[in-house]
């Protein structure tokens, strides 16, 4: 090899690490983003990002464009490690013609995505992008169509996870949306289809790029986004804690760690729960306390405050936790609640992660919105995913348990594998005051002292249906548990379910309501 | 190596005891003893270092001062008002109780400020998006 050689390809690369210049380095910094090769050096471990693909030139010779150079066509990808584990990275790097996608910058993009399927490694995508890049046309759609088919083919084989670290409009929001969760950086994050302005020309209104697609619309509002952290390198870091929870790919199970606790249990818990069963609480205090110490992971921490989902460590091994939460809604399932426990089950199912259900549920929302909205529909994604899934599925019923809202909340009848009920627990059709209140009403009517007769109907229908004595009875609940001892309960039940074999009937898939 | 059987809530556990000398065990941590022995899986389970959560407060001083109307959630009966007007109220503190749902829910300020207005009053029915109060 010539010296010259060795120095044209040192030049080459070296053209491509500096990716747009100084100028808009700078300006990067200047917004308080990272650029695209310091955000994959962070999210990495140290030394071991390899790049591909970095030599690929665009063909485009459109308006002037066969003059003009992109490093690295706005993108760099490549693969590495994270605590030691392999996966598939792409960044969208802004500085070159504003992270623009084009023909190229899509196969580079595309050639990870296929490495990640073959390899069985996540693949995480750092977006910063102004979009398809014009000057190429068709290339740049096409080029789009073909990741986001990607995305939809790779879907349930490996966690795929999306960064939003700058703009991401248009078509390009698709992407993300196909993949299992969206993180967003506060403030220097947009997704949106149509921005501000073509909202303002064809539809009058006036809103703010922030309040439409900034991070925390989409995590409080539509519920597009998973995550929100205040910088670059907090999100990253919330990414790598997410990798933690999960397995490489949908034939491992999830990691597990060591030397927690495993015979701990919470004399608290016991009296944690209000006498009066309608005095609300919070139910991410019951999770913590029975999860390992520091370990419960909110996912959608903004959204559908009503239901709570998120990953833990239960005993070292990992567990999707959905649960009703009292607190907000009186912790009744909507049609927004419905969404976001059915995919969030899904995922858990997808890639062996077993699942525990909280149960504190007074019913489906009422009225005309929730009705008009189809909560038909959507509540019918909760139950479909309940009981298609075939991960290990454990239950514990704290408070009230009615009517469809129970059955749907991974009730025996749904295939849970261990339902466990707190001495407190009311499981019936509807509460006790509703129900004495239809069952009795001619004799409270007659009575001279309604009120007196109407508390003690119903205190007799407590007594009589709505307790978990007779669930159990009947094989609804399988064990009745004190509060104190849920924990220990739940390490030994994912213990005992951990060689769980369940396969569904042969067929291309299922039609779940969407 | 000491062994001591130790009885928790009338269940027993044998646990060993080791002196750590300068800070350093003798020998690795094994798992703990009463976990279940299973066959390693098949299925490849890779440890992993827990990792810490993020202290992750995003600042979100979102109202942008002017006038914070609070509306119901959902419709109920408004149980009792726990603020009078020009009250000063902090962040989180409850505002009124709605009893909807079976469930006594509790309204509270999503910011610091002041109670300008009410518009309810203890025993009333309030539909779905109903005016309760104004934060200024």
């Amino acid at each position: 090899m010539t010296k010259s050689m060795l120095e044209r390809y040192r030049e080459e690369r070296e053209q491509v690490e500096l990716g747009g210049g100084v100028k808009r380095t700078e300006k990067q910094h200047a917004q308080g983003k990272l650029t695209a090769r310091e955000r994959i050096a962070y999210l990495l471990d140290e030394g071991s990002f390899i790049e591909l693909n970095a030599f690929v030139k665009h063909r485009c010779t459109n308006f002037g464009m066969e003059s003009k150079q992109a490093p690295g066509e706005g993108v760099v990808t490549g693969y590495g490690t994270i605590d030691g584990r392999l996966i598939y990275v792409f960044a969208q790097d802004f500085t070159v013609f504003g992270g623009s996608l084009g023909e190229m910058h899509a196969k580079r993009i595309v050639n990870i995505q296929e490495l990640a399927m073959k390899m069985g490694a996540p693949l995480i995508g750092l977006n910063d992008s102004g979009g398809a890049r014009i000057q190429e046309g068709v290339d740049a759609l096409s080029g789009y169509g073909e990741i986001f088919y990607n995305n939809t083919i790779a879907s349930g084989v490996i966690p795929q996870i999306s960064v939003i670290m700058g703009p991401c409009a248009g078509g390009a929001v698709y992407s993300p949306a196909l993949t299992d969760f969206i993180f967003m950086v506060d403030r220097s994050s947009k997704m949106f289809i149509t921005g501000p302005q073509v909202i303002k020309t064809v539809t009058g209104e006036t809103v703010s790029a922030e309040e439409l697609g900034g991070a925390m619309s989409h995590n409080e509002k539509s519920g597009v986004a998973h995550f929100i952290a205040n910088s670059d390198e907090e999100t990253l870091d919330q990414v790598k804690r997410l990798l933690s929870y999960l397995p490489s790919n949908h034939t491992e199970k999830p990691p597990c760690t060591d030397g927690f606790s495993i015979n701990q249990f919470h004399p608290k818990l016991n009296e944690q729960m209000p006498e009066n069963p309608n005095k609300p609480y919070d139910v991410k205090t019951i999770i913590e306390t029975v999860a390992d110490h520091d370990s419960f992971m909110e996912v959608q921490p903004y959204f559908a405050k009503n239901i709570v989902t998120g990953f833990v460590r239960i005993g070292g091994m990992v567990a999707g936790v959905v649960a009703n939460q009292p607190k907000h809604l009186a912790g009744t399932l909507d049609i927004d609640a419905s969404d976001k426990a059915a995919r969030f089950i899904r995922f858990c199912d997808a890639f062996q992660i077993p699942l525990v259900t909280f149960i504190d549920v007074p019913g489906f929302l009422p009225g005309v919105q929730q009705e008009y909205g189809g909560i038909i529909r959507h509540g019918a994604k909760l139950l479909y995913a309940y009981s298609e899934a075939t991960v290990p599925k454990i239950s514990v019923i704290m408070r009230k348990a009615y009517g469809g809202s129970y059955v749907a909340m991974s009730s025996k009848s749904l295939g849970a594998d261990l339902v466990l009920a707190w001495p407190n627990a009311e499981i019936a059709v509807m509460g006790p005051a509703g129900a004495a209140n239809i069952i009795f009403r001619k004799e409270i009517e007659a009575a001279d002292h309604p009120g007196t007769v109407r508390q003690e109907k119903v205190e007799l229908y407590r007594e009589t249906v709505a307790n978990p004595y007779v669930a159990a009875q009947r094989g609804m609940v399988d064990d009745i548990i004190e509060p104190q001892y849920t924990r220990q309960r739940l390490i030994s039940a994912l213990d005992m379910l951990e060689t769980k074999r369940e396969k569904l009937p042969a067929k291309k898939h299922g039609n779940c309501p969407l | 190596m000491k062994q001591y059987r130790i009885t928790v809530n009338g269940v027993s556990y044998d646990v060993e005891v080791e002196e750590v000398v300068g800070g350093q065990l003798s020998r690795p941590i094994e798992q703990p003893v009463a976990r279940k022995s299973v066959e390693q899986p098949a299925v490849r389970r890779p440890v992993v270092q827990p990792v810490q959560a993020a202290p992750n407060r995003v600042s979100t001083p979102r109202p942008q001062g002017g006038v914070n109307s609070i509306k119901a959630p959902m419709p109920g009966t408004i149980l009792k008002v726990m603020v009078v007007e020009n009250q000063q109220v902090k962040r989180g503190e409850v505002l009124c109780i709605l009893e909807a749902m079976k469930m006594e829910n509790e309204i509270v300020a999503p910011n610091d400020g002041v109670v300008s207005h009410i518009y309810i009053k203890d025993q009333q029915n309030v539909q779905l998006d109903a005016p309760l109060l104004d934060l200024e």
